[in-house]
């Protein structure tokens, strides 16, 4: 039987059981940080570009240019409060039931913080929008067609992390070829994803193709030996608000986005002033984040 | 050279012969070459070989294994003809698509259905169907100042 003394225990156990029994899908689909709360720094540079040979007779080297861009990410305090009747909590099992479905919608709440700002990356606009150097263009969203680098310097031109497919086998790979060609700001290819550790994040209905497509042996198309199937880690499924259509590529070894983790999930439990209730309360404090620099990501919107 | 055996169908293809081209085909390979850097690689994997993106945006249906994917096919034009698209009549190129279909509305048009995108991803989080994290923007510094994106 449950009491006053055993009861936090009951639930605090169950919780942290539950928190490890259910999938945190948002850490396999971006960055985990872990630190302080308040404002996190994530700062990016556009540094040089091809090293230069230095001549044995050289006696001076023109500096390369040099930008920074630093975003600050606010974490939020987030809370789940449940009141019960304490007629409802009269067993072991009341609580135990308790701890773990807090724990889920713990995990729920931070994958939907974590996917719903994924969603909302077609449409946010870009740290780096604008006309001038070390930019990407005016009106730039961070997933978007035409992101400028080199811009008004010698070598300019413009790349798209976005592609306009439903999911496919031959979308993932014209996908996965953005990635690899990705420059950087300064024009140097960055080679992303071209040794796998790459996530795929689809809707509900194209889970079943994504299975086939990233797990077969061979492709789907001419029978030949599926390339995919290496270089994806893994298929994470999330049920998308506005559009289910859409689809993200992202390189899991250097993320772009991810989740800043300032306080892990806990929770506690309380009496009521009058001792009829008791109030369950699951926290955590965290925020996702996208750097100033979109290396590492590509998603699919037909808008 | 080659010449005579131009119109012996079969047997030509056989015989290893060929054809130069002519003095004005060259011209116009190297004016391609004056006029154009093909150095550099060009290839846009999703994009629609020649089209003007300036003015159109562009989606794709991918018609592999069109006996397979019938009903996914079919779903994928239904969906972009809901969208506002209209198939792009013709043989477009498609980068990195063997075989597909392309289909397209006006660049203005699809910048103002983005609008409407994040339009409704507000109303979701307003109704509380989004979490409030779906619209949340960052402060950034940068070489030109302060700004939220």
């Amino acid at each position: 039987m449950a009491n006053a003394v055993n009861a936090p225990v009951i639930v605090q156990r169950s919780f942290l059981h539950g928190l490890a029994e259910n999938t945190s899908a948002f850490a396999l689909a971006g960055r985990v940080t872990t630190g302080a709360g308040g404002t996190l720094k994530i700062s990016g540079r556009s540094i040089g570009g091809l090293a230069a040979t230095l001549a044995k007779t050289a006696s001076t080297l023109a500096a390369t240019d040099i930008a920074n861009f630093e975003a600050d990410v606010t974490t939020s305090h987030k809370v789940i409060k449940h009141t019960v009747n304490n007629k409802m909590l009269t067993t072991e099992m009341g609580f135990e039931g308790a701890g773990v479905e807090l724990a889920n919608k713990v995990l729920v709440s931070l994958n939907k913080d974590y996917f719903d700002f994924l969603e909302g990356l077609f449409a946010a606009p870009h740290p780096r929008a604008g006309a001038g150097a070390f930019q990407v263009g005016v009106g730039m969203k961070y997933i978007d067609t035409g992101l400028a680098f080199l811009q008004g310097e010698a070598g300019a031109g413009t790349q798209d992390n976005m592609i306009t497919s439903a999911f496919s086998e031959v979308a993932l790979d014209a996908a996965i070829q953005l990635l690899n060609k990705y420059r950087d700001d300064r024009g140097v290819p960055l080679h992303l994803g071209t040794t796998g550790g790459l996530t795929l994040v689809v809707g509900p209905k194209n889970r079943k193709l994504a299975g086939e497509v990233t797990g077969s042996t061979l492709s789907g198309a001419d029978m030949a030996t599926n390339t995919l199937k290496p270089l994806i880690q893994n298929v994470v499924v999330w049920n998308w608000t506005t559009d289910e259509d859409d689809w993200f590529l992202i390189d899991a070894n250097g993320s772009p986005v991810g989740t800043h983790i300032a306080a892990a999930p806990s929770v506690s439990i309380n009496s009521s002033d009058d001792g009829l209730f008791t109030h369950f309360v699951a926290e955590y404090e965290a925020a996702p984040f996208k750097a100033p620099y979109e290396y590492g990501i590509i998603g699919s919107d037909v808008a | 050279m080659g010449g005579k055996d131009q119109d012996q169908g079969q047997e030509r293809e056989q015989s290893g012969a060929f054809k130069l081209p002519s003095k004005a085909a060259l011209k116009a390979a190297a004016d391609r070459k004056t006029n154009r850097d093909a150095r550099g690689d060009e290839s846009r994997p999703g994009r629609v070989v020649g089209l003007d993106y300036a003015m159109w945006a562009s989606a794709v249906v991918d018609l592999s294994s069109p006996e397979k994917n019938r009903t996914k096919i079919a779903s994928h034009r239904r969906r972009l003809a809901d969208k506002g698209y209209t198939l792009l009549e013709g043989e477009p190129v498609i980068d990195s698509f063997p075989l597909a279909e392309a289909w397209i509305k006006p660049r203005s048009e699809w910048l103002a259905d983005r609008e409407q995108r994040n339009a409704k991803i507000a109303e979701a989080q307003r109704r509380g169907y989004m979490s409030d994290t779906a619209m949340l923007k960052q402060k950034i510094d940068g070489p030109y100042g302060t700004h939220y994106a």
